[in-house]
């Protein structure tokens, strides 16, 4: 599958990255290469396969229902840029 | 043009556990903020989850309790979006492998037919934190509470099998019933335990086809569900019989100043890009797990509505009415007991007592008047101590505190009189004293006598203070007003 120029610059729009005008034939090769790997992939015969939950065999370990937290509330919010009354405060955005 | 509403609900279910889904952090309801997100619900980097063996509990109890298909694995998955209160960018909920599948629940609607709601399926999740949009900082912030982030919520999703607004409260009072009497929620839907969303659309009646739906979302009592889809299904109908078409959209419903509106103001498909989770690996339900889950499980709202029926003889629609909640029929049947009248303890534990403790806001555990109380207060009616009337007010005074039954009806001297001598001389005064009220009864024919009697008897009870006991009262004065039309003289 290839890719137009466009393409990437708008991918790097959704992932938040400033892309280099000069990177962008690089990126756009690189990014085909993956794509085509997809494809590779795409044409093996899967259709009597089960989808894989997990890579690892075995089964989800479970936890008893017990408090083994404490609140340790104070040395997260050191790692805040703006916290008030206990909330941390983020750029508002309302849906 | 006649139209048709179809309804389907999504309903989150916070579950009763004391810590998150996925981490050690407790869930206690009104902590301060943030100060129980730890570092997995803060989504801190190599965190990693480790599921609750309660909440996959509770779910396999709901499971059974609505007859569903519990397949032996469920897979976790990510559903990716954005937004501030929820840190890890994506929710580890179920898509493809849910934890229930295909149930049922059997609603009673209002004509007493049975109807049985599908449920397509139930999954697990976590909830999200909160976001504060005003409050002691700049306007132009939120402010993210991660108390709520990783409670355990069951998702169910219904079939579109409900036809109307009273059929779905019915439908979500039943849902409330059993998530209680399970013991897997609290129930209390002002603090968001048990939360619905709700899918309406119209067509033309007797037609088949779906019309386009609207979803609105988060709504957190009966009454507002029910105001909402009445409010919605009557925007459908405007818009359809004005020529235009519904739009796709999910709403929102303001229960303060009963209107909806839309919570987004164009279409878009979300496209969340759901993968199995990496982190967590396939659980697995044995057989002999769910055996021993069955086993556990308590009694639930229509076995229990069943028994009432068989053990106190009591009427259907009044069992179905008290096997609502454990704690109510407990109630009842300590005052069936104590009374030795079921009958009685059915009609005063769901009249008198139920509409005293609905004004006050009351569950049934605060009741200010105990079960036994009520049971020995209808005893005294039973024996004729006292009247039904007067029993009122000695209720009213047990409520207020100010004693028991027997010591009220003795300090106030509010038994009943049945002392034959007594009764006829308030009985001989009254028709002296309303000749016209006699000659009523004497002219009227012998259909319309009995109404002619009640005027009278209001007056023996007035009287008395309400005190005469009516059947001994009855019995005189209609046997003095037979001897007079007999001309046997007063």
């Amino acid at each position: 599958m290839k890719l137009k120029r466009d393409d990437v610059t708008q991918l790097g729009i959704l992932a938040k990255l400033a892309i280099d005008e000069n990177t962008i034939n690089d990126i756009k090769s690189r990014l085909e290469n993956v794509l085509e790997l997809v494809n590779q992939l795409q044409t093996a015969d899967t259709v009597n396969i089960d989808p894989m939950a997990h890579p690892q065999q075995g089964f989800q370990a479970l936890r008893e229902d017990q408090i083994t937290e404490e609140n340790d509330q104070k040395a997260f919010q050191k790692l805040s840029k703006d916290v008030q009354n206990g909330l941390y405060l983020v750029p508002k955005v309302i849906e | 043009m006649r139209w048709d509403t179809v309804i389907g609900l999504e309903i989150h279910v916070q579950l009763s556990t004391v810590t998150k889904i996925f981490s050690g952090a407790s869930t206690l309801f009104g902590a301060k903020p943030n100060s129980q997100a730890c570092a997995v619900d803060l989504a801190m980097p190599g965190t990693l989850p480790v599921l609750n063996s309660k909440a996959v509990d509770h779910a396999i109890m709901l499971g059974l309790a609505i007859d569903a298909e519990i397949p032996s694995i469920s897979v976790f998955e990510r559903k990716n979006y954005f937004y501030p209160d929820l840190p890890k960018g994506y929710q580890t909920t179920q898509l493809e492998r849910p934890v229930i599948g295909k149930g049922k629940i059997p609603i009673v609607l209002e004509d007493g037919t049975i109807k049985e709601i599908r449920i397509h399926h139930a999954h697990l999740e976590e909830d999200a934190g909160k976001s504060l949009h005003t409050g002691d900082f700049d306007s132009e912030l939120s402010g993210i509470d991660l108390n709520r982030a990783g409670i355990p919520l069951i998702e169910i999703v219904t079939e579109p099998d409900l036809s109307s607004a009273t059929e779905a409260v019915i439908f979500a009072k039943k849902l409330h019933s059993l998530v209680t009497s399970l013991g897997i929620c609290d129930g209390r839907m002002a603090e968001g335990s048990l939360r619905f969303d709700v899918n309406v659309s119209v067509r033309p009646n007797g037609t088949n086809e779906l019309g386009t739906r609207t979803e609105t979302k988060n709504l957190n009592s009966f009454k507002f569900m029910e105001e909402a889809i009445l409010l919605e299904v009557g925007r459908q109908i405007d818009i359809l019989e004005n020529g235009g078409s519904v739009i796709q959209e999910t709403r929102l419903y303001n229960g303060e100043t009963k209107t909806g509106y839309s919570m987004r103001s164009k279409e878009e498909a979300n496209d969340y890009r759901y993968f199995p989770c990496p982190d967590l690996l396939p659980v697995a339900i044995t057989a002999s797990h769910l055996k021993k889950i069955r086993q556990t499980l308590p009694e639930l709202p229509d076995e229990r509505s069943t028994r009432l029926v068989a053990d106190y003889g009591i009427g259907k629609s009044e069992a179905n009415l008290l096997a609502v909640t454990k704690e109510l029929s407990e109630y009842f049947e300590t005052v069936a007991i104590t009374s030795k009248n079921a009958n009685q303890a059915a009609n005063w534990t769901l009249g008198e007592l139920m509409s005293r403790l609905n004004a006050a806001n009351l569950p049934i555990i605060e009741s200010p008047v105990s079960a036994e109380e009520l049971g020995i207060l209808i005893r005294r009616i039973c024996d004729d101590t006292i009247s039904g009337k007067i029993a009122k007010q000695v209720l009213d005074a047990i409520w207020k505190g100010e004693g028991t039954t027997d010591v009220i009806i003795k300090e106030r001297d509010l038994k009943q009189l049945t002392d034959t001598k007594a009764l006829n001389k308030i009985v001989t005064s009254v028709i002296s004293d309303n000749p016209k009220m006699v000659s009523d009864f004497i002219n009227a024919d012998p259909q319309r006598r009995k109404k002619k009697l009640g005027g009278l008897m209001g007056q023996i009870m007035k009287r008395s203070k309400g005190q005469a006991d009516p059947k001994r009262a009855n019995d005189l004065l209609s046997h003095k007003l037979h001897q007079i039309i007999n001309g046997e003289g007063n």
